[in-house]
């Protein structure tokens, strides 16, 4: 759990975009521990949004996550 | 017997309320007739001209009611209704919505159930620079007492603009209007005192939603509500936290009438069905011959068609032509019928469907966006359906083991289908192709044939072939 | 609703008759498959708001998000970066405006209403159909649009006289055929209701049964097939 969560903000910091669909999450973890269950890097997103480390973006329609204090986060 | 998956309170009005019967009731007629709107509203005031009841007039008593509330009786501006009014009239007048592009706001935890949206005229409408949606799961069915509904209306009035939407297309309660500082304790009012959630918004389990099936429908093929419920708590999970590539919606109709549209809105439609004989009451069927009964309950009373011919409106308009009248007496030939329900509401009192009922399931609904509207497939023909439905939570959960990996960011189930082929699906489902699934056979014989398919594989030496065929 | 209230209280029709309306594509209520729906529609490509593009938008997902590939990527003459919309490519979708805030499509003329005719959801008699254009756009006259109310009224009227009991409105066209639908509800039929869209060839005739109405006749005029 706690590799799955290091790789998901790993990937984050690293990307360039502020926010992100879960399936590329998914696909980026997926890609450092190729062992990693889909069920378990949800859960592991789960958390780090409790640990408020992460944040969901949504339009409404669709929704991503960002990272924490990072891009279009705030009210405007 | 319905049982509650978890322990249920009665909620008590009396306990909960937070306005006084003479805050509720704290305007008369009159001074509603001399209510003028801060802002100038001619065209809204024509809305309330014609016959049919306006929100206009609604939202007016709303206004008049807050500008009655003391305002630390309310928890954001008395305004919001007045500005709300105010730049829809400003929006008429220019052509355009204005209403900003939505943000981020949500409740701790939760990815969605909360839309964000904020007035582009925050100077001119202040009290709407704010204005999020918040959507409720509504019960099965939207049964609701009193106590919880005036219990909701007056945590509207108090932490929001006091205008609800009953309901969203979406099935939900829909509280319009409120301030994102608001956005927490309403969240925990409604979870934690009244034993209410958030409904579906975003990339995730959207609010499932049934038709009013066995609580008032004689048609119902199976409990819509039952099965409505006991999913929404069994995915709560999916409702909340999303993990899929786009919206994934349920929904449930207790026979082909099709009263909730599953097979046009959902990405996974249960329709209830019968695979035995339609029932027949020939006293009954005698009846409406006779015209005892009005036909289709009475739904053509408002113009003179002419006496009930069976004849005619109902073996002629059946779409297998599998019925006939037969010494008096109605006969159906049921292996040819196709279930439209024709037949049965048109003599309700003299048919009714079968008794061996259970659930069709079809895949792939969607709206126009993106790729053009698609109705739902039928891929399942009939499956029994009985509490705790774990035989359809299998199937479920197949479909979300493939689609949320396979889909592409904002693909639909549907789309998915279109891109893969509904033979993947078949794959997926463990399950093998019927020709119900389609209209009509293929008409190209542009098959994607694999190795596998075809005797000896693709493998062939070119030397070989050569030895039999000269270049 | 006030201009149909009659219908509402009357019980006099042929069958029911589900009018629907969505402020915008993502029909919110099973819009595309009733008897007439009210579609609100742009027909301006996006505006590019480059001032602010770079910072509130992710470039990419906006240009994944164009489903007719109509977005590319751009530089303002200060050097910002920003996406640049090919309006010939614009199906005015307004998905691109999901993604990105800096890309606003509404406008007072542009913006109208799509009317659809013969959708319906039940499985009664015949199976459930879309709705189908029928008048590609109205102007829309806030508050009452009356000819948008003008254009219902004269459907479910022509409806009311000539359907059978029973027929719902898309039986009823497909019954007297989508020619004498035209026909019947007076309203004519427009370059811009031959599909151009992707799968357009499945909604073509492919037949020789057809209904003479003036329409025939005028093409037959045109190509000098008569006087
Ligand atoms: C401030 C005003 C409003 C905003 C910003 C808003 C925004 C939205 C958005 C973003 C969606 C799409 C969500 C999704 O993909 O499911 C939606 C859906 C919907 N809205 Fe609204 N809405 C507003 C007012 C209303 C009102 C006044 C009504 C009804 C009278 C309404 C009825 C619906 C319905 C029925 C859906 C259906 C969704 C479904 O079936 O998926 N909305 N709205
Ligand atoms: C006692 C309860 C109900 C009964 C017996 C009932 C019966 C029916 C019947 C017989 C049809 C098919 C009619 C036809 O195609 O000619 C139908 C369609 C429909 N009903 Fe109901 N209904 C009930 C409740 C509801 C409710 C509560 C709603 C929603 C508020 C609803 C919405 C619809 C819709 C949307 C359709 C589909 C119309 C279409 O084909 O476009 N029904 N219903
Ligand atoms: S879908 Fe069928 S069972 Fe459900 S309310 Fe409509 S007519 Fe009744
Ligand atoms: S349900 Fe439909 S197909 Fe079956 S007998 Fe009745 S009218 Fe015919
Ligand atoms: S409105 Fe639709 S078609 Fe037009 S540019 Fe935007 S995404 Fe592309």
């Amino acid at each position: 759990m706690e590799d799955i969560k290091k790789a998901i903000l790993e990937f984050a910091q690293a990307s360039k975009k502020s926010k992100f669909y879960y399936n590329d999450i998914q696909k980026a973890v997926q890609e450092v521990l190729p062992d990693a269950k889909a069920r378990d890097i949800k859960k592991a997103a789960t958390a780090l949004i409790n640990e408020e480390k992460l944040i969901y973006f949504s339009t409404g329609s669709s929704t991503m996550y960002g990272l924490k204090g990072r891009g279009q986060t705030e009210d405007h | 017997m319905f049982e509650p998956n978890e322990e249920q309170q009665e909620l008590k009005y009396q306990e909960l309320r937070i306005y006084s019967d003479e805050e509720l009731h704290n305007y008369t007629e009159e001074e509603l007739k001399n209510f003028k709107c801060k802002h100038d509203i001619p065209d809204l005031d024509e809305l309330e001209k014609g016959p049919w009841p306006s929100f206009v007039a609604d939202a007016k008593r709303e206004a008049l009611h807050r500008r009655k509330l003391a305002q630390d009786r309310m928890m954001i501006e008395r305004d919001v209704v007045e500005d709300m009014l105010g730049q829809v009239q400003l929006s008429f007048d220019d052509g355009e919505t204005h209403w900003k592009h939505g943000g981020i706001v949500g409740v701790f935890g939760y990815g969605g159930g909360v839309i964000g949206r904020y007035s582009d005229l925050q100077e001119k409408f202040p009290s709407i620079a704010h204005f999020h949606t918040v959507r409720i799961n509504q019960p099965a069915s939207k049964f609701y007492n009193s106590d919880y509904l005036r219990t909701v209306c007056d945590l509207w009035e108090y932490r929001g603009s006091g205008m609800t939407n009953m309901h969203g297309s979406t099935g939900d309660i829909i509280c319009l209007g409120t301030f994102t500082e608001q956005l927490e304790p309403i969240f925990y009012e409604l979870t934690h005192v009244l034993q209410q959630d958030l409904g579906g918004s975003g990339s995730n389990l959207r609010t499932p939603e049934c038709c009013i099936g066995k609580a008032r429908c004689e048609y119902a093929c199976i409990d819509t509500q039952a099965l409505c419920y006991e999913l929404t708590h069994f995915y709560q999970d999916e409702l909340h936290r999303p993990a899929f590539p786009y919206k994934f919606k349920f929904k449930f109709d207790g026979c082909p009438n099709g009263c909730v549209a599953s097979i046009a809105r959902s990405d996974m439609s249960y329709i209830g069905t019968w695979r035995d004989d339609i029932r027949i009451d020939q006293e009954a069927v005698t009846a409406y011959i006779g015209g005892e009964f009005a036909p289709n309950a009475g739904a053509h009373a408002g113009r003179d068609w002419g006496k009930f011919d069976i004849e005619k409106e109902v073996i002629g308009l059946c779409p297998t032509k599998c019925m006939r009248m037969n010494g008096g007496k109605l006969e159906i030939n049921n292996k040819e019928c196709t279930r439209c329900m024709h037949c049965i509401n048109t003599m309700p009192r003299a048919l009714r469907p079968g008794t061996e009922t259970g659930v069709s399931i079809l895949f792939g609904a969607k709206a126009p966006i993106l790729d053009g509207a698609q109705m739902s497939v039928l891929t399942i023909p009939f499956m029994e359906c009985e509490h705790p439905f774990d035989n359809i939570k299998e199937v479920v959960e197949k479909i979300w083991e493939w689609w949320p990996e396979e889909g592409k960011n904002r693909e639909r189930l549907g789309e998915l289908i279109q891109r893969q082929g509904l033979a993947k699906l078949l794959q997926v489902l463990e399950i093998p192709p019927m020709p119900q699934m389609v209209r009509e056979p293929r008409s190209n014989p542009y098959i994607f044939w694999k190795a596998e398919d075809v005797p000896g594989g693709w493998e062939r030496d070119i030397n070989d072939y050569r030895s039999r065929h000269k270049r | 609703m006030d201009e149909l209230f009659d219908y509402f209280q009357g019980m006099t029709l042929p069958a029911q008759v589900r009018v629907s309306m969505a402020c915008c594509l993502n029909m919110c209520g099973a819009v595309h498959c009733s008897d007439i729906a009210l579609l609100g529609y742009h027909r301006k490509p996006p505006i590019v708001d480059s001032e602010v593009l770079e910072k509130v938008c992710e470039i990419p997902l906006v240009i994944a998000a164009c489903p007719t590939a109509a977005i590319s990527p751009s530089k303002t003459d200060d050097g910002k970066k920003t996406v640049k919309i090919k309006g010939e490519r614009c199906m005015f979708c307004g998905n691109c405006y999901t993604m990105c805030m800096a890309l606003p499509l509404s406008d007072k003329e542009g913006d109208c209403v799509t009317v659809l005719a013969g959708g319906k959801i039940s499985n009664r008699i015949s199976p459930p159909k879309f709705s189908k254009v029928v008048i590609p756009a109205l102007p829309n006259n806030f508050p009452r649009f009356p000819e948008v109310c003008e254009s219902v009224k004269k459907i479910i009227e022509a409806y009311a006289a000539d359907a059978n009991k029973y027929e719902r409105v898309g039986d009823w066209a497909e019954r007297i055929g989508w020619e004498k639908f035209f026909e019947k509800c007076d309203i004519p039929f427009t370059e811009h209701l031959l599909d151009d869209y992707r799968l357009q060839y499945d909604t073509y005739r492919t037949s020789t049964q057809f209904k003479f109405t003036e329409a025939a006749w005028d093409v037959s005029r045109a190509i000098g097939g008569i006087e």
